[in-house]
Protein backbone atom coordinates (compact mmCIF):
# COMPACT_ATOMS: atom_id res chain seq x y z
CA UNK A 1 0.00 0.00 0.00
CA UNK A 2 1.71 3.28 -0.81
CA UNK A 3 1.95 5.52 1.73
CA UNK A 4 1.00 9.19 2.12
CA UNK A 5 0.05 11.85 4.65
CA UNK A 6 -3.63 10.01 5.23
CA UNK A 7 -2.14 6.95 6.55
CA UNK A 8 -1.94 8.35 10.41
CA UNK A 9 -5.65 8.11 9.81
CA UNK A 10 -5.14 4.26 9.74
CA UNK A 11 -2.97 3.92 12.40
CA UNK A 12 -5.51 6.09 14.49
CA UNK A 13 -7.95 3.83 14.13
CA UNK A 14 -5.89 0.80 14.89
CA UNK A 15 -4.76 2.39 18.02
CA UNK A 16 -8.69 3.81 18.75
CA UNK A 17 -9.57 -0.34 18.07
CA UNK A 18 -7.17 -1.69 20.48
CA UNK A 19 -8.80 1.41 22.84
CA UNK A 20 -12.09 -0.04 22.65
CA UNK A 21 -10.75 -3.56 22.86
CA UNK A 22 -9.32 -2.42 26.34
CA UNK A 23 -12.96 -0.50 27.36
CA UNK A 24 -14.58 -4.28 26.72
CA UNK A 25 -11.71 -5.77 28.80
CA UNK A 26 -12.35 -3.07 31.53
CA UNK A 27 -16.31 -4.12 31.27
CA UNK A 28 -14.96 -7.76 31.59
CA UNK A 29 -12.91 -7.76 34.63
CA UNK A 30 -16.12 -6.19 36.73
CA UNK A 31 -18.00 -8.86 35.58
CA UNK A 32 -15.39 -11.52 36.41
CA UNK A 33 -15.11 -9.71 39.94
CA UNK A 34 -18.65 -9.89 40.74
CA UNK A 35 -18.10 -13.60 40.05
CA UNK A 36 -14.73 -14.01 42.03
CA UNK A 37 -15.36 -11.60 44.82
CA UNK A 38 -13.22 -8.37 43.58
CA UNK A 39 -9.98 -9.78 43.66
CA UNK A 40 -9.58 -8.32 40.86
CA UNK A 41 -10.46 -4.75 41.55
CA UNK A 42 -6.76 -3.32 40.63
CA UNK A 43 -7.28 -5.28 37.02
CA UNK A 44 -10.42 -2.87 36.87
CA UNK A 45 -7.73 0.50 36.97
CA UNK A 46 -5.05 -0.97 35.21
CA UNK A 47 -7.66 -1.88 32.12
CA UNK A 48 -9.60 1.39 32.34
CA UNK A 49 -6.00 3.42 32.49
CA UNK A 50 -4.96 1.32 29.38
CA UNK A 51 -8.37 2.48 27.71
CA UNK A 52 -7.65 5.86 28.41
CA UNK A 53 -4.22 5.55 27.30
CA UNK A 54 -4.62 4.14 23.84
CA UNK A 55 -7.76 6.59 22.85
CA UNK A 56 -5.62 9.48 24.21
CA UNK A 57 -2.53 7.88 22.01
CA UNK A 58 -5.08 7.75 19.17
CA UNK A 59 -6.31 11.45 19.67
CA UNK A 60 -2.59 12.38 19.95
CA UNK A 61 -1.21 10.51 16.65
CA UNK A 62 -3.75 12.39 14.39
CA UNK A 63 -2.14 15.67 15.87
CA UNK A 64 1.50 14.22 14.75
CA UNK A 65 2.24 14.44 18.05
CA UNK A 66 5.92 12.96 18.28
CA UNK A 67 5.34 12.12 22.11
CA UNK A 68 2.15 10.12 21.11
CA UNK A 69 4.32 8.58 17.89
CA UNK A 70 7.20 7.57 20.61
CA UNK A 71 4.68 5.97 23.13
CA UNK A 72 2.51 4.06 20.54
CA UNK A 73 5.46 2.17 19.20
CA UNK A 74 6.44 1.34 22.72
CA UNK A 75 2.72 0.06 23.86
CA UNK A 76 3.09 -1.94 20.52
CA UNK A 77 5.97 -3.67 21.40
CA UNK A 78 4.60 -4.95 24.98
CA UNK A 79 1.69 -5.57 23.62
CA UNK A 80 3.88 -7.99 21.02
CA UNK A 81 6.03 -8.98 23.91
CA UNK A 82 2.70 -10.66 26.41
CA UNK A 83 1.10 -11.75 23.08
CA UNK A 84 4.86 -13.77 22.01
CA UNK A 85 4.92 -15.16 25.84
CA UNK A 86 0.89 -16.37 25.50
CA UNK A 87 1.97 -17.72 22.14
CA UNK A 88 4.46 -19.76 23.89
CA UNK A 89 2.62 -20.96 26.57
CA UNK A 90 0.05 -22.29 23.73
CA UNK A 91 2.46 -24.32 21.48
CA UNK A 92 3.91 -25.88 25.01
CA UNK A 93 0.79 -26.55 26.83
CA UNK A 94 -1.41 -27.53 23.55
CA UNK A 95 0.99 -27.55 20.76
CA UNK A 96 -1.05 -25.45 19.00
CA UNK A 97 -0.80 -21.64 17.68
CA UNK A 98 -3.06 -18.60 18.57
CA UNK A 99 -6.42 -18.39 16.98
CA UNK A 100 -7.37 -16.50 13.93
CA UNK A 101 -8.35 -13.51 16.27
CA UNK A 102 -5.90 -12.96 18.51
CA UNK A 103 -3.29 -13.32 15.82
CA UNK A 104 -4.87 -10.62 14.15
CA UNK A 105 -5.51 -8.30 17.31
CA UNK A 106 -2.43 -9.09 18.84
CA UNK A 107 0.09 -9.37 16.57
CA UNK A 108 -1.11 -8.00 13.02
CA UNK A 109 -2.64 -5.22 14.33
CA UNK A 110 0.74 -3.95 16.63
CA UNK A 111 3.11 -4.77 13.79
CA UNK A 112 1.01 -2.96 11.44
CA UNK A 113 0.87 -0.26 13.41
CA UNK A 114 4.74 -0.21 14.20
CA UNK A 115 5.86 -0.57 10.87
CA UNK A 116 3.45 2.56 9.88
CA UNK A 117 5.18 4.69 12.22
CA UNK A 118 8.38 3.78 11.53
CA UNK A 119 8.11 4.23 8.02
CA UNK A 120 9.63 7.03 5.96
CA UNK A 121 6.37 8.75 4.93
CA UNK A 122 4.87 8.98 8.59
CA UNK A 123 8.23 9.28 10.19
CA UNK A 124 8.75 12.73 7.89
CA UNK A 125 5.49 13.71 8.99
CA UNK A 126 6.09 13.38 12.63
CA UNK A 127 9.57 15.27 11.86
CA UNK A 128 7.56 18.05 10.78
CA UNK A 129 9.83 17.05 7.24
CA UNK A 130 6.51 17.76 5.41
CA UNK A 131 3.21 19.71 5.77
CA UNK A 132 0.19 17.89 7.10
CA UNK A 133 -1.81 16.42 4.45
CA UNK A 134 -4.20 19.07 3.06
CA UNK A 135 -8.00 18.97 4.64
CA UNK A 136 -8.86 17.73 1.21
CA UNK A 137 -7.35 14.51 1.73
CA UNK A 138 -8.68 13.78 4.85
CA UNK A 139 -12.20 14.94 3.50
CA UNK A 140 -14.75 11.77 2.97
CA UNK A 141 -14.56 12.12 -0.75
CA UNK A 142 -14.41 9.22 -2.39
CA UNK A 143 -11.21 10.54 -5.65
CA UNK A 144 -9.35 13.40 -4.35
CA UNK A 145 -7.83 13.93 -7.68
CA UNK A 146 -11.33 14.69 -9.02
CA UNK A 147 -12.37 17.85 -9.85
CA UNK A 148 -13.93 20.49 -6.96
CA UNK A 149 -17.56 19.28 -6.83
CA UNK A 150 -20.50 21.53 -6.78
CA UNK A 151 -21.05 19.65 -3.22
CA UNK A 152 -19.49 16.89 -1.64
CA UNK A 153 -19.88 13.60 -2.63
CA UNK A 154 -19.99 11.96 0.64
CA UNK B 1 -12.47 -44.86 52.54
CA UNK B 2 -11.35 -45.94 49.13
CA UNK B 3 -8.63 -44.51 47.41
CA UNK B 4 -9.69 -44.40 43.54
CA UNK B 5 -5.81 -44.37 41.95
CA UNK B 6 -2.60 -42.65 42.77
CA UNK B 7 -0.43 -40.59 40.17
CA UNK B 8 1.65 -43.19 39.43
CA UNK B 9 -1.01 -45.44 38.37
CA UNK B 10 -2.52 -42.60 36.08
CA UNK B 11 -2.46 -44.58 32.30
CA UNK B 12 -3.81 -41.97 29.76
CA UNK B 13 -2.64 -39.03 28.81
CA UNK B 14 -4.53 -36.49 26.63
CA UNK B 15 -3.98 -35.01 23.25
CA UNK B 16 -5.20 -31.33 23.70
CA UNK B 17 -6.73 -31.70 19.68
CA UNK B 18 -9.07 -34.01 21.28
CA UNK B 19 -10.74 -31.80 23.20
CA UNK B 20 -14.30 -30.21 21.94
CA UNK B 21 -14.39 -26.74 23.13
CA UNK B 22 -16.49 -23.41 22.64
CA UNK B 23 -16.98 -22.95 19.20
CA UNK B 24 -16.05 -19.12 20.05
CA UNK B 25 -12.06 -20.59 20.31
CA UNK B 26 -12.44 -21.80 17.15
CA UNK B 27 -13.13 -22.28 13.87
CA UNK B 28 -16.75 -23.85 12.59
CA UNK B 29 -16.09 -26.29 9.49
CA UNK B 30 -18.31 -24.99 6.97
CA UNK B 31 -16.67 -21.29 7.48
CA UNK B 32 -13.53 -22.34 6.40
CA UNK B 33 -14.71 -21.76 2.73
CA UNK B 34 -14.81 -18.04 3.81
CA UNK B 35 -11.31 -17.89 4.75
CA UNK B 36 -10.61 -19.34 1.39
CA UNK B 37 -12.65 -16.81 -0.59
CA UNK B 38 -10.00 -14.45 1.52
CA UNK B 39 -7.39 -16.12 -0.64
CA UNK B 40 -9.64 -15.71 -4.19
CA UNK B 41 -10.27 -12.25 -3.53
CA UNK B 42 -6.30 -11.51 -3.35
CA UNK B 43 -5.93 -14.24 -6.21
CA UNK B 44 -8.94 -11.86 -8.38
CA UNK B 45 -6.86 -8.21 -7.20
CA UNK B 46 -3.63 -10.16 -8.73
CA UNK B 47 -6.04 -11.00 -12.42
CA UNK B 48 -7.24 -7.89 -12.49
CA UNK B 49 -4.12 -6.28 -12.94
CA UNK B 50 -3.77 -8.05 -16.50
CA UNK B 51 -7.58 -7.48 -17.30
CA UNK B 52 -8.21 -4.63 -19.76
CA UNK B 53 -11.66 -3.99 -18.23
CA UNK B 54 -10.70 -3.45 -14.91
CA UNK B 55 -8.48 -0.60 -15.84
CA UNK B 56 -11.32 1.82 -14.74
CA UNK B 57 -10.47 0.20 -11.01
CA UNK B 58 -6.92 -0.02 -11.28
CA UNK B 59 -6.78 3.81 -12.08
CA UNK B 60 -9.43 4.49 -9.23
CA UNK B 61 -7.39 2.60 -7.17
CA UNK B 62 -3.70 4.06 -8.00
CA UNK B 63 -5.97 7.75 -7.56
CA UNK B 64 -6.98 6.83 -4.11
CA UNK B 65 -5.47 7.72 -0.47
CA UNK B 66 -3.70 5.46 1.83
CA UNK B 67 -6.78 5.70 4.19
CA UNK B 68 -8.99 5.10 1.57
CA UNK B 69 -7.29 1.99 -0.47
CA UNK B 70 -7.21 0.58 3.31
CA UNK B 71 -10.64 1.30 3.67
CA UNK B 72 -11.89 -0.37 0.34
CA UNK B 73 -9.32 -3.91 1.37
CA UNK B 74 -11.22 -4.10 4.33
CA UNK B 75 -14.78 -3.65 2.88
CA UNK B 76 -13.80 -6.24 -0.20
CA UNK B 77 -12.59 -8.59 2.43
CA UNK B 78 -15.68 -8.79 4.21
CA UNK B 79 -17.80 -9.14 0.93
CA UNK B 80 -15.47 -11.89 -0.42
CA UNK B 81 -16.16 -13.62 3.29
CA UNK B 82 -20.03 -13.09 3.31
CA UNK B 83 -20.22 -14.74 -0.49
CA UNK B 84 -17.90 -17.51 1.14
CA UNK B 85 -20.04 -18.14 3.88
CA UNK B 86 -22.77 -18.57 1.47
CA UNK B 87 -20.99 -21.31 -0.52
CA UNK B 88 -19.83 -23.11 2.96
CA UNK B 89 -23.43 -23.16 4.46
CA UNK B 90 -26.54 -25.51 3.75
CA UNK B 91 -28.92 -23.33 2.51
CA UNK B 92 -30.72 -21.21 5.24
CA UNK B 93 -32.30 -17.93 6.50
CA UNK B 94 -29.01 -16.38 7.17
CA UNK B 95 -27.68 -17.36 3.40
CA UNK B 96 -29.71 -14.78 1.73
CA UNK B 97 -28.73 -12.40 4.11
CA UNK B 98 -24.92 -13.28 3.54
CA UNK B 99 -25.49 -13.08 -0.29
CA UNK B 100 -27.13 -9.90 -0.19
CA UNK B 101 -23.93 -8.56 2.34
CA UNK B 102 -21.46 -9.77 0.23
CA UNK B 103 -22.45 -8.67 -3.15
CA UNK B 104 -23.62 -4.94 -1.30
CA UNK B 105 -20.00 -4.58 0.23
CA UNK B 106 -18.61 -5.66 -3.25
CA UNK B 107 -20.55 -3.26 -5.21
CA UNK B 108 -19.37 -0.28 -2.23
CA UNK B 109 -15.81 -1.24 -2.68
CA UNK B 110 -16.56 -0.52 -6.74
CA UNK B 111 -18.08 2.35 -6.30
CA UNK B 112 -15.28 3.57 -4.16
CA UNK B 113 -12.96 2.69 -7.00
CA UNK B 114 -14.48 3.88 -9.37
CA UNK B 115 -15.06 7.56 -7.43
CA UNK B 116 -18.95 7.46 -7.22
CA UNK B 117 -20.82 7.98 -3.91
CA UNK B 118 -19.74 5.05 -1.59
CA UNK B 119 -19.78 6.17 2.16
CA UNK B 120 -23.46 6.24 3.10
CA UNK B 121 -23.50 2.81 0.91
CA UNK B 122 -21.04 1.93 3.11
CA UNK B 123 -21.62 2.87 6.49
CA UNK B 124 -25.36 1.28 5.85
CA UNK B 125 -24.14 -2.27 4.63
CA UNK B 126 -21.48 -2.24 7.22
CA UNK B 127 -23.59 -1.01 10.13
CA UNK B 128 -26.25 -3.40 9.07
CA UNK B 129 -23.68 -6.40 8.43
CA UNK B 130 -22.24 -5.67 12.29
CA UNK B 131 -26.01 -4.94 13.78
CA UNK B 132 -27.29 -8.30 12.16
CA UNK B 133 -24.38 -10.40 13.66
CA UNK B 134 -24.71 -8.70 17.11
CA UNK B 135 -28.65 -9.47 16.74
CA UNK B 136 -28.04 -13.23 15.77
CA UNK B 137 -25.72 -13.82 18.41
CA UNK B 138 -28.12 -12.93 21.25
CA UNK B 139 -30.28 -14.85 19.38
CA UNK B 140 -28.21 -17.93 20.07
CA UNK B 141 -25.91 -18.09 16.98
CA UNK B 142 -22.60 -19.16 18.21
CA UNK B 143 -19.84 -16.79 16.96
CA UNK B 144 -16.42 -18.59 15.68
CA UNK B 145 -13.32 -16.77 15.07
CA UNK B 146 -14.09 -16.58 11.00
CA UNK B 147 -17.38 -14.37 12.15
CA UNK B 148 -15.26 -12.09 15.00
CA UNK B 149 -12.10 -11.42 12.68
CA UNK B 150 -15.01 -10.66 9.82
CA UNK B 151 -16.28 -8.06 12.45
CA UNK B 152 -13.03 -7.08 13.41
CA UNK B 153 -12.87 -6.16 9.74
CA UNK B 154 -15.89 -4.35 9.37
CA UNK B 155 -15.87 -2.42 12.25
CA UNK B 156 -12.31 -1.16 11.49
CA UNK B 157 -13.80 -0.07 7.62
CA UNK B 158 -16.56 1.51 9.79
CA UNK B 159 -14.60 3.47 11.65
CA UNK B 160 -12.38 4.16 8.46
CA UNK B 161 -15.62 5.29 6.86
CA UNK B 162 -17.04 7.50 9.93
CA UNK B 163 -13.76 9.25 10.26
CA UNK B 164 -14.58 12.71 9.27
CA UNK B 165 -11.77 15.30 8.26
CA UNK B 166 -9.93 17.54 11.10
CA UNK B 167 -11.55 20.73 11.19
CA UNK B 168 -14.99 18.74 12.14
CA UNK B 169 -14.14 18.14 16.07
CA UNK B 170 -17.34 17.54 17.29
CA UNK B 171 -18.25 14.94 14.70
CA UNK B 172 -15.19 13.26 14.87
CA UNK B 173 -15.06 12.83 18.73
CA UNK B 174 -18.99 11.43 17.51
CA UNK B 175 -17.72 9.12 15.28
CA UNK B 176 -14.87 7.82 17.36
CA UNK B 177 -17.01 7.61 20.27
CA UNK B 178 -19.84 5.47 17.94
CA UNK B 179 -17.07 3.18 16.73
CA UNK B 180 -15.72 2.34 20.61
CA UNK B 181 -19.45 1.84 21.32
CA UNK B 182 -20.11 -0.95 18.63
CA UNK B 183 -16.60 -2.84 18.98
CA UNK B 184 -17.85 -3.31 22.86
CA UNK B 185 -21.35 -3.66 21.88
CA UNK B 186 -20.50 -6.38 19.73
CA UNK B 187 -17.97 -8.53 21.70
CA UNK B 188 -20.65 -8.46 24.67
CA UNK B 189 -23.00 -9.27 22.17
CA UNK B 190 -20.61 -12.33 21.00
CA UNK B 191 -20.35 -13.04 24.84
CA UNK B 192 -24.25 -14.19 25.21
CA UNK B 193 -24.10 -15.78 22.04
CA UNK B 194 -21.29 -17.98 22.85
CA UNK B 195 -23.15 -18.63 26.38
CA UNK B 196 -26.63 -18.94 25.22
CA UNK B 197 -25.45 -21.56 22.26
CA UNK B 198 -23.31 -23.19 24.84
CA UNK B 199 -25.04 -26.62 26.14
CA UNK B 200 -23.26 -25.94 29.78
CA UNK B 201 -20.66 -28.65 28.90
CA UNK B 202 -20.28 -31.83 31.58
CA UNK B 203 -21.68 -34.52 29.27
CA UNK B 204 -19.98 -35.60 26.27
CA UNK B 205 -21.43 -34.57 22.89
CA UNK B 206 -22.66 -31.63 24.42
CA UNK B 207 -21.03 -27.51 23.06
CA UNK B 208 -19.08 -26.35 25.88
CA UNK B 209 -19.28 -23.21 27.47
CA UNK B 210 -16.94 -20.68 26.68
CA UNK B 211 -13.83 -21.55 28.58
CA UNK B 212 -14.93 -25.74 29.36
CA UNK B 213 -12.95 -28.29 27.42
CA UNK B 214 -15.13 -31.37 27.12
CA UNK B 215 -13.16 -34.98 25.92
CA UNK B 216 -14.36 -35.76 22.16
CA UNK B 217 -16.99 -38.32 21.72
CA UNK B 218 -20.81 -38.94 22.20
CA UNK B 219 -22.73 -39.64 25.12
CA UNK B 220 -24.15 -43.18 26.06
CA UNK B 221 -25.91 -44.98 28.61
CA UNK B 222 -23.96 -45.93 31.09
CA UNK B 223 -23.37 -49.54 32.13
CA UNK B 224 -24.67 -50.59 35.53
CA UNK B 225 -21.32 -51.43 37.16
CA UNK B 226 -20.32 -47.48 35.79
CA UNK B 227 -23.76 -46.62 38.07
CA UNK B 228 -22.91 -48.20 40.80
CA UNK B 229 -19.13 -46.97 41.12
CA UNK B 230 -20.81 -43.39 40.61
CA UNK B 231 -23.10 -43.48 43.17
CA UNK B 232 -20.26 -45.31 45.42
CA UNK B 233 -18.03 -42.32 44.62
CA UNK B 234 -20.54 -39.83 45.66
CA UNK B 235 -21.37 -41.76 48.58
CA UNK B 236 -17.81 -41.79 49.70
CA UNK B 237 -17.19 -38.42 48.78
CA UNK B 238 -20.12 -36.57 50.44
CA UNK B 239 -19.08 -39.22 53.77
CA UNK B 240 -15.49 -37.72 53.31
CA UNK B 241 -16.08 -34.10 53.34
CA UNK B 242 -19.03 -33.94 55.76
CA UNK B 243 -16.01 -32.95 58.61
CA UNK B 244 -15.69 -29.77 56.18
CA UNK B 245 -19.18 -28.52 56.36
CA UNK B 246 -17.93 -26.20 58.90
CA UNK B 247 -14.77 -23.87 56.64
CA UNK B 248 -13.12 -23.33 60.12
CA UNK B 249 -12.00 -27.06 60.11
CA UNK B 250 -11.22 -26.55 56.42
CA UNK B 251 -9.29 -23.77 56.61
CA UNK B 252 -7.54 -25.97 59.85
CA UNK B 253 -6.91 -28.93 57.27
CA UNK B 254 -4.51 -26.83 55.04
CA UNK B 255 -7.76 -25.88 52.85
CA UNK B 256 -7.56 -21.65 51.22
CA UNK B 257 -10.99 -20.99 52.21
CA UNK B 258 -10.80 -17.33 52.69
CA UNK B 259 -13.60 -14.98 52.08
CA UNK B 260 -16.89 -17.02 50.89
CA UNK B 261 -18.78 -15.12 48.86
CA UNK B 262 -21.17 -16.19 45.92
CA UNK B 263 -22.78 -19.54 45.41
CA UNK B 264 -18.98 -20.86 43.62
CA UNK B 265 -16.65 -20.25 46.08
CA UNK B 266 -13.68 -22.56 45.60
CA UNK B 267 -11.55 -23.24 48.28
CA UNK B 268 -8.13 -25.56 47.58
CA UNK B 269 -5.89 -27.20 49.35
CA UNK B 270 -2.42 -26.58 48.23
CA UNK B 271 -0.89 -29.89 49.71
CA UNK B 272 -3.48 -32.04 48.79
CA UNK B 273 -2.51 -31.09 44.70
CA UNK B 274 0.86 -32.36 45.41
CA UNK B 275 -0.07 -35.58 47.13
CA UNK B 276 -0.40 -37.79 44.68
CA UNK B 277 -3.92 -38.99 45.49
CA UNK B 278 -6.66 -39.41 43.07
CA UNK B 279 -9.92 -38.68 43.45
CA UNK B 280 -9.44 -39.55 47.15
CA UNK B 281 -13.06 -39.01 49.03
CA UNK B 282 -11.52 -37.74 52.05
CA UNK B 283 -8.90 -35.51 50.69
CA UNK B 284 -10.13 -33.54 47.80
CA UNK B 285 -8.12 -31.45 46.16
CA UNK B 286 -10.98 -28.28 46.33
CA UNK B 287 -13.99 -27.59 48.10
CA UNK B 288 -17.02 -25.86 46.96
CA UNK B 289 -18.67 -23.56 49.25
CA UNK B 290 -21.63 -21.34 48.85
CA UNK B 291 -22.53 -18.20 51.04
CA UNK B 292 -26.34 -18.20 52.00
CA UNK B 293 -28.34 -16.62 54.12
CA UNK B 294 -27.45 -18.43 57.17
CA UNK B 295 -23.99 -18.46 56.55
CA UNK B 296 -21.46 -20.63 54.20
CA UNK B 297 -22.78 -24.00 52.77
CA UNK B 298 -20.25 -26.75 51.90
CA UNK B 299 -21.98 -27.70 48.76
CA UNK B 300 -19.22 -30.31 46.75
CA UNK B 301 -15.91 -31.17 46.26
CA UNK B 302 -13.68 -30.97 43.04
CA UNK B 303 -11.02 -33.21 42.67
CA UNK B 304 -8.40 -31.99 39.78
CA UNK B 305 -5.65 -34.31 38.02
CA UNK B 306 -1.84 -33.26 39.34
CA UNK B 307 -1.01 -32.42 35.70
CA UNK B 308 -2.26 -30.46 32.67
CA UNK B 309 -2.59 -33.38 29.68
CA UNK B 310 -3.77 -36.06 32.01
CA UNK B 311 -6.91 -37.82 31.48
CA UNK B 312 -9.14 -38.16 34.61
CA UNK B 313 -10.41 -41.70 35.51
CA UNK B 314 -13.69 -41.90 34.46
CA UNK B 315 -14.75 -44.10 36.94
CA UNK B 316 -18.66 -43.87 36.27
CA UNK B 317 -18.11 -43.80 32.59
CA UNK B 318 -20.64 -41.16 31.11
CA UNK B 319 -22.11 -39.92 34.64
CA UNK B 320 -18.53 -38.81 35.79
CA UNK B 321 -16.37 -36.84 32.30
CA UNK B 322 -13.94 -34.97 33.75
CA UNK B 323 -13.21 -31.57 32.02
CA UNK B 324 -10.77 -28.81 31.47
CA UNK B 325 -10.57 -25.12 30.92
CA UNK B 326 -9.30 -23.09 28.39
CA UNK B 327 -8.29 -19.16 27.57
CA UNK B 328 -8.28 -18.60 30.98
CA UNK B 329 -7.31 -15.19 31.53
CA UNK B 330 -5.01 -14.92 35.33
CA UNK B 331 -4.36 -11.72 36.41
CA UNK B 332 -0.93 -11.21 38.01
CA UNK B 333 -1.94 -8.33 40.19
CA UNK B 334 -3.04 -9.74 42.25
CA UNK B 335 -2.87 -13.50 41.21
CA UNK B 336 -6.61 -14.40 40.89
CA UNK B 337 -8.81 -15.81 37.81
CA UNK B 338 -9.30 -12.35 35.83
CA UNK B 339 -12.12 -14.36 33.25
CA UNK B 340 -11.51 -15.93 29.94
CA UNK B 341 -10.26 -14.43 26.75
CA UNK B 342 -12.65 -12.15 25.44
CA UNK B 343 -14.52 -12.87 21.89
CA UNK B 344 -11.40 -9.91 20.24
CA UNK B 345 -8.82 -12.38 21.74
CA UNK B 346 -7.45 -10.56 24.47
CA UNK B 347 -7.25 -11.23 27.94
CA UNK B 348 -7.42 -8.42 30.45
CA UNK B 349 -4.21 -5.98 30.49
CA UNK B 350 -2.19 -7.10 33.37
CA UNK B 351 -3.23 -10.62 32.91
CA UNK B 352 -1.74 -14.14 31.11
CA UNK B 353 -3.75 -16.90 28.96
CA UNK B 354 -3.78 -20.07 30.12
CA UNK B 355 -4.55 -21.88 27.53
CA UNK B 356 -5.60 -24.99 29.00
CA UNK B 357 -5.38 -26.59 33.08
CA UNK B 358 -5.29 -29.91 34.40
CA UNK B 359 -8.83 -32.05 34.17
CA UNK B 360 -11.03 -31.82 36.91
CA UNK B 361 -14.53 -32.91 38.12
CA UNK B 362 -16.91 -32.07 40.36
CA UNK B 363 -18.95 -33.74 42.85
CA UNK B 364 -22.01 -32.17 44.32
CA UNK B 365 -23.08 -34.05 47.72
CA UNK B 366 -25.94 -31.29 48.83
CA UNK B 367 -29.05 -34.19 48.99
CA UNK B 368 -31.16 -34.40 46.17
CA UNK B 369 -29.33 -32.34 43.94
CA UNK B 370 -30.05 -33.69 40.48
CA UNK B 371 -26.59 -34.07 38.58
CA UNK B 372 -24.10 -35.19 41.52
CA UNK B 373 -21.36 -34.88 38.49
CA UNK B 374 -22.73 -32.46 35.66
CA UNK B 375 -23.79 -28.80 36.03
CA UNK B 376 -25.42 -27.22 39.56
CA UNK B 377 -28.52 -25.50 38.63
CA UNK B 378 -28.00 -22.31 39.77
CA UNK B 379 -32.06 -22.08 40.67
CA UNK B 380 -31.99 -25.38 42.10
CA UNK B 381 -28.78 -24.20 44.58
CA UNK B 382 -30.86 -20.49 45.46
CA UNK B 383 -33.61 -22.61 46.43
CA UNK B 384 -31.65 -24.94 48.51
CA UNK B 385 -29.82 -22.09 50.08
CA UNK B 386 -33.00 -19.93 50.88
CA UNK B 387 -34.72 -23.45 51.91
CA UNK B 388 -34.81 -24.89 55.70
CA UNK B 389 -32.45 -27.64 54.40
CA UNK B 390 -29.59 -25.43 54.44
CA UNK B 391 -30.39 -24.13 57.70
CA UNK B 392 -27.64 -26.59 59.43
CA UNK B 393 -25.15 -24.79 57.04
Amino acid sequence: MRGDGTAIEIVRMLVLLQGAIAVLSTVEVLVAGAAFGFVTAPLVLVNLAAATLALWLAAGLARYSRLARRTTIVVQVLILLIATIDLLLALILTQQPLELVPTLVRFVLPITVIRMLRGPVLKAYFAKELPPPPAAALRPVGVIAAPAPARSRS
Amino acid sequence: MTLWLHADEVPLSVDPADYVGSPMYDVLPEHGVAVAAVALLFGAVLLARRLSWAGALRSGYARLPSRLRFTAWLIATSGAIHLGLVVGHEPYFLSGLWLVGGVAMLAVTRRLLLGRRWRRWAALVLLGSILGYAVSSVAGEPPDQVGLATKLVELTALGMVLTAPRERRWRRLAASTATVSLIVVTGLAAWIGAFVSGDGGHHLGEVPAPGVLLPGGEDREPTARERYLAARLHAETSAGIARFADPAVAAAAGYDVGNIVGTDHHATNPAYQEDGHILDPARPETLVYAAGDRGPVLIGAMFEMPDIGQRGPTVGGPLTVWHAHDHVCFSLTPPALAGLTSPWGTCPVGSITVPVTGEMIHVWTLPGVEEPFGDLDDEWLRAYLDGPAAAGG
